[in-house]
């Protein structure tokens, strides 16, 4: 024991000792000036006395992230299916493809939310003492979406659910205070958190009905299996207040409506599997089913193209343009990719453009801003393609794009 | 368990293809707590079952995605992952609850109840991924959604791979 111990201090004084020795030498000019070094294998090597030699790199640095919001920064979120322990998050720079940094965000990952004024973003988390075993802890995180680091987290109960990721598991109120977590044991059920005041607010039951879609400052709703809703009013301390299940609006079993949403002011919007928009608003004494139509015609349908992929579905506000992600398929396939993005105009309810894609890809998004890029992750989740939302032009792409990416979220508006 | 479907689209696309519409208001997929629920399980029967033709023996090959009982199957199956499709691989826990489905067996052309049991306790096995996404509902129905981690309902919700449980046959 003790000649280990004598080893391993003399290898400590002699690697100390090389490490002093490296650092002068780093520290002498390589010759005097106006001549030409000699290597130590004997060579000549000629050396640009014109030009100061390099000076030396500052130990420890790391890089900051501007704090300054760009409407091109976009999060992917990958569930790591490969290890679900691992999952997290990576913010992208729409305009150079370059990766700003990353969270890690615990198992079975589904998304961030980002509120509005982006001091900084969500994540609802679960984790297990030792890794795949040991107590299950589940939070909602709270980081800093500048430094990329944890700056609080509040336990909520142990059941959050563990899904394909959709950006829908999670939602949060219109003014950002609060935050709504879908539970499955498999009872439904959404945790309410205060985002505000960082505490658990409480639990709000949502028997037969599932996630969670902001529509208000102080109101959820989740999608039934009855091809309901349910409307969850909240009190100022984040207590349920009302629930009101409204009248079936769609068919789970004939022609169900996708997870994945739209919103423009208070009207949610919903696709159809068989091709039909379900136009969702909501006034303050509840919703309002506004009358469906088809963005699919009867020569698509018979050509069977159809909605798919994770995401595959995404509005851009201010020109109502919105963007649906299309392939041929039969009646399940309606999780599949899609080779094309269909555009159509809101206001008009006309399709104004068809978007050939490099990729078939599987999820779509688009920034809110004057100039927007369109994001799509490919089928084989390897790559980030962006384009031009407005033209469809292909303008770059990132590859190596995580493990299992499947989601795409653009930063809001600064 | 169908987390990880998504790799493999080829296969789905390729599977879904050739899935009808009405073929799945003929498969059913329920909530099951427990075998004692079987016998009050609404059943249906599925007339598309899988393509039997290249599988071996009188029942097939349970390491194959195109074994009989996997017509629902969305995950790993644990005969690669040091189980069988009947058994959970060592140290990790069988969840008591699961979607089920109605698979035909070529060999005596019975209609039989299988649940998908998951295993859980460890990380994803990651060997012969297995995805037939008929029937698959979006997850306002859980009962009839592959989407969801049914290990939600064991110990411990870690997915590692999952099995093929004959309930019985399946009565019209």
């Amino acid at each position: 024991m003790d000649n280990i111990s004598v080893s391993w201090s003399k290898m400590r004084f002699y690697s100390l000792l090389l490490l002093f020795l490296a650092g002068c030498d780093a520290q002498q000019p390589a010759d005097e000036p106006g001549s030409t070094a000699t290597s130590s294998s004997g060579n000549n090597t000629y050396v640009d006395v014109s030009k100061e030699p390099l000076s030396k790199d500052i130990f420890g640095k790391v890089t900051a992230i501007p704090e300054t919001l760009h409407p091109h920064w976009v999060w992917i979120y990958d569930i790591a299916a490969a290890s679900m322990p691992d999952g997290r998050a990576y913010l992208y720079d729409g305009d150079t493809a370059r990766v700003l940094g990353m969270l890690n965000t615990g198992y079975s990952f589904n998304a961030l939310n980002l509120p509005g004024h982006y001091r900084e973003v969500y994540s609802a988390e679960t984790y297990y003492a030792r890794t795949t075993r040991g107590e299950r802890t589940d939070v909602v995180s709270i980081y800093d979406p500048f430094k990329l680091t944890p700056v609080a987290e509040i336990e909520i109960p142990a059941k959050r659910v563990s899904t394909l990721p959709r950006l829908a598991d999670s939602a949060l109120t219109d003014d950002d205070r609060f935050m709504a977590v879908f539970n499955l044991t498999p009872a439904a059920s959404l945790s309410i958190v205060d985002l505000e005041q960082r505490r658990f607010a409480g639990e709000v039951m949502t028997p037969g009905c599932a996630m969670a879609y902001g529509a208000g400052d102080r109101r959820f709703f989740a999608l039934c299996s009855d091809g309901s809703l349910l409307l969850i009013d909240l009190t100022e301390e984040g207590t349920q207040a009302a629930a009101q299940r409204s009248e079936p609006f769609f068919n789970a079993l004939e022609d169900p409506i996708l997870e994945t949403g739209v919103r423009s002011g208070d009207t949610w919007y919903f696709m159809s599997v068989l091709g039909k928009i379900h136009p969702v608003e909501f006034s303050a004494d509840g919703p309002v089913f506004s009358d469906t139509w088809w963005y699919l015609d009867g020569k698509d349908r018979e050509d069977n193209w159809r909605i798919g992929g994770m995401q595959p579905l995404t509005l851009h506000e201010s020109t109502q343009r919105l963007y649906l992600l299309m392939h041929q398929g039969d009646f399940y396939t309606y999780e599949a990719p899609g080779p094309e993005i269909w555009v159509y105009d809101l206001a008009t309810r006309e399709r104004v453009d068809k978007i050939r894609t490099r990729h078939s890809s599987i999820s779509i998004a688009v920034s809110q801003d004057d100039n927007p890029l369109l994001y799509t992750i490919t089928e084989d989740l390897s790559t980030l393609d962006i384009y031009d939302a407005s033209s469809g032009e292909y303008l770059r792409s990132a590859g190596e794009l995580g493990i299992t990416p499947f989601l795409i979220d653009p930063v809001p508006l600064p | 368990m169908s987390f990880f479907d998504r790799w493999f689209q080829d296969r789905t696309r390729s599977l879904a293809r050739h899935t009808s519409r009405r073929s799945f208001l003929r498969k059913a997929g329920v909530l099951l707590v427990g075998a004692g629920a079987v016998p009050l399980l609404p059943v249906a029967k599925a007339n598309t079952g899988p393509d039997d033709s290249s599988i071996s023996g009188p029942e097939g090959d349970p390491g194959k995605c195109e074994y009989w009982r996997n017509c629902g199957m969305d995950g790993f199956l644990c005969t690669c992952c040091g189980g069988s499709h009947t058994s959970c691989p060592p140290g990790t826990e069988m969840a008591p609850m699961t979607w089920v489905g109605t698979c035909k067996n070529p060999a005596d052309g019975r209609d039989y109840i299988i649940a998908y049991n998951d295993c859980c306790g460890k990380s994803t096995c990651n060997r012969c991924m297995c995805n037939r996404n008929e029937g698959d509902l979006p997850n306002y129905f859980p009962s009839k959604s592959n989407d969801i981690n049914w290990c939600m309902g064991s110990s411990n919700n870690v997915y590692h791979c999952t099995t093929t449980i004959l309930l019985g046959l399946a009565v019209n």
